[in-house]
């Protein structure tokens, strides 16, 4: 039996301190996903809150036919999704592959040599993040802080895994090309 | 020919095979040497961790608030067969030994099978005797078992209907 399977048999036992291991556990993921996907608001935490207790009430329907940071990723994915829906806010705002604001910049001189552990280029590109839509910064959350496969992110999503590479791609290469004008115009 | 956005990701997501074209370029291009570096310092700025944070006591707050557990929405393991499934089987079987006894004389139906299993060197043709008395005794009428197995089958689908919705239904409120 795996550590899971026995973890959630616990919880449904009426252990409530397996239930503490278990938010411990996919604290992380669940926050990322929110706070990626709904950009500001001190409703976030509350979010969390509520992804956390429909895990509970309907943990007894996981068939562990997937794992449990899918299913878990899948709920938050929804209860976003719905939160964006109530606030009529759009998840795949601005999915434009190129800012048209951008000035047309010699491709060789664009090449940034960043060092992102620069607090201040960190800064930047957390910045650019933020612009990104919503959909895209999720999408690059799990990918790259998660560590999720195109596979699993296209399970989470209901989206062809096709799509979801298409979207992750689109989604660097616009933080790329942003970076870079951005960090010539500053270096001017 | 440089290699594209793409074919750059590809490669840093592990999606090239080693003898690709575009890796073999990459070997001997220097430009693109310089774009791969340039991706792989964004793919190590992606995965430094954003910092964001909740409460030091969230996942407290989260048990404390925690709703009781929703009950099982059928009943419980029963041997196996769910006891709705109990349920639904012992009602089918007592409606149809009732309806049967009210068509039936049931001690004309024993005494026509103790003669017939009970004969000595009984023959095929006793044998169909036999049942032909058997049925006329139950007064066979294949109209009404063919109702009966007609309505059963209705009976069964509208169920398996009944019982597939509820289970979308379910699926779906998971996620809302």
């Amino acid at each position: 039996m795996t550590d899971q399977k026995l973890l959630v048999d616990r919880i449904l036992a009426g252990d409530q301190k397996a239930f503490k291991i278990l938010v411990q556990q996919y604290q992380r993921l669940v926050t990322h996903f929110v706070f990626r996907l709904i950009p500001v608001g001190p409703e976030r935490e509350d979010i969390c809150q509520d992804v956390f207790l429909k895990v509970y009430q309907h943990l007894n329907r996981f068939r562990f036919e997937s794992s449990l940071s899918t299913w878990i990723g899948r709920i938050t994915y929804n209860t976003c999704l719905n939160y964006l829906d109530k606030k009529k806010l759009l998840l795949y705002d601005d999915l434009g592959d190129v800012d048209k604001s951008f000035e047309p910049v010699d491709d060789e001189k664009a090449r940034p040599d960043f060092d992102y552990a620069d607090k201040e280029i960190s800064g930047i590109l957390k910045g650019e993040i933020e612009k990104l839509s919503p959909i895209y910064r999720a999408i690059v959350t799990l990918f790259h802080l998660e560590e999720m496969s195109y596979a699993e992110i296209a399970d989470i999503m209901k989206m062809p895994e096709g799509t979801i590479k298409s979207y992750l791609f689109r989604a660097r290469k616009q933080l790329k090309e942003k970076l870079s004008v951005k960090y010539r115009r500053e270096e001017l | 020919m440089h290699l594209t956005d793409d074919h750059i990701q590809d490669y840093l997501d592990g999606n090239l095979a080693p003898v690709d074209p575009a890796i073999l370029h990459l070997k001997e291009c220097p430009d693109c040497q310089k774009a791969v570096e340039d991706y792989r310092a964004l793919y190590q700025g992606l995965e430094t961790d954003p910092g964001f944070a909740l409460s030091p006591n969230f996942a407290d707050k989260v048990v404390a608030n925690l709703p009781p557990l929703e009950s099982p929405d059928e009943a419980e393991d029963f041997g196996g067969i769910r006891i709705r499934d109990w349920v639904i089987w012992v009602t089918s079987v007592v409606a149809v030994l009732g309806v049967g006894f009210y068509f039936i004389n049931p001690l004309s139906l024993l005494n026509s099978l103790v003669g017939w299993i009970g004969r000595p060197g009984a023959t095929e043709v006793d044998v169909s005797q036999g049942l032909s008395g058997i049925t006329d005794t139950i007064g066979f009428n294949s109209t009404l078992i063919i109702f009966a197995v007609f309505t059963f089958i209705i009976i069964a689908v509208i169920d398996r209907i009944v019982a597939h919705q509820k289970s979308r239904r379910q699926e779906i409120s998971i996620f809302v």
